[in-house]
């Protein structure tokens, strides 16, 4: 008796788990996302709920980056490219900037521009961006140009340290997760630049059809 | 104008060093940055073909301000870290490229380059002296 019973669980475990295999239903991420007011790169005070109905890809980084945020959205944009146009009109990307004092609207827009006219820019006050990166459980840092070790600055020139204040873009390290929400907001998948294409595409179809 | 004279200045002294160590480069090219972007990155390829190790203590540019930099990976953050004196074995290559090793280039619109235009940068290594190289502005990286 205990044998068929314990043949019986295991049975049931193991089909519960193949079923599961079988469909890959991306799981709900639970405590990462949620809703957020913000300002769009058209200038419109935006809630992040109404984008629900829409499939949304989320990136956090700034302008000024320069190596990782261009690479970032040159994967997006070529990811954002593999899905036709009907696809296109149910995904949202999103580019939340982590330094909203020089990206402001405007900014974030001819940035976005420069990928994809699709793109949509996320900024607003510090505080507003700065809940974002929490809700995503994001972070990000600024880097200090002037506090480095000066033997560690391989540049011969003193001419930043000259430039007055303003004129200087700040740097920033930041999270390079890439997030995957569906279109009832919950996100369903972390993904990177690494992630190939394909495979991102593929889940990005997925919850499109859900 | 001041750039460019700590540049020359640089590039004087180091001629005057004389070495075996061989540094050969490929590739080197400067990705156009939107006009809001005041920063953009420089990728290449610099390999030592000599046979003795070799160290690039600096990088210049008497039109650009530039450092050498690498983007480093924890924890899912990432974080771009100035270098100082990289070394690169005889026989071996150092790949700059997005997400690593890269020349940082700041106030990059403030010199009104164009796409297709080229920038000179000088690498300056411990025995090799100074190694020119010119890249090019490109949009897209395929590679
Ligand atoms: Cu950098």
């Amino acid at each position: 008796m205990l044998k068929k019973i314990v043949a019986y669980i295991l049975y049931t475990f193991i089909s519960i788990n193949m079923a599961y295999a079988d469909t890959d239903v991306l799981p709900i991420l639970s405590g990462v996302g949620g809703n957020f007011n913000a300002v769009d790169s058209d200038g419109n005070m935006v809630e992040f709920n109404s984008y629900f109905g829409n499939v949304v890809v989320i990136a956090f980084g700034y302008t000024n980056c320069a190596d990782i945020c261009p690479f970032t959205l040159g994967y997006l944009k070529k990811l954002y490219a593999q899905l036709n146009e009907e696809e296109q009109e149910h995904v949202k990307i999103l580019f939340v900037t982590v330094d909203p004092e020089y990206d402001t609207p405007a900014h974030l827009n001819d940035f976005l521009n420069y990928f994809n006219k699709d793109f949509i820019g996320i900024s607003g006050t510090k505080e507003q961006t700065d809940h974002i990166v929490s809700i995503y459980q994001a972070q990000y840092n600024e880097l200090s140009r002037e506090g480095m070790p000066t033997h560690n600055i391989r540049r011969i020139n003193t001419k930043l340290l000259e430039n007055d204040e303003e004129e200087k873009a700040k740097l920033f390290s930041h999270s390079v997760s890439i997030y995957l929400v569906d279109k009832e907001g919950f996100t369903r998948s972390i993904e990177f630049t690494g992630t190939p294409k394909d495979k991102f595409v593929e889940k990005i179809q997925q919850l499109i059809k859900e | 104008m001041k750039l460019f004279k700590l540049c020359l200045v640089l590039v004087l002294i180091s001629l005057s060093f004389i070495s075996n160590a061989e540094i050969v480069t490929e590739n080197f090219r400067v990705m156009m940055a939107p006009k809001i972007a005041k920063n953009t990155a420089g990728y290449g390829v610099i390999k030592n073909t000599g046979s003795e190790a070799d160290t690039l203590n600096s990088v210049c540019s008497d039109t650009v301000d530039v450092m050498f930099h690498k983007t480093e990976i924890r924890s899912g953050m990432a974080k771009m870290v100035h270098l100082s004196d990289v070394v690169i074995k005889a026989g071996q290559e150092l790949v700059l490229e997005a997400m690593s090793y890269h020349l940082m280039l700041f106030d990059f619109h403030s010199a009104e380059f164009k796409e297709g235009g080229k920038i000179t940068f000088f690498l300056n290594f411990k025995k090799a002296g100074v190694v020119k190289v010119e890249a090019s502005i490109i949009t897209t990286d395929s590679s």
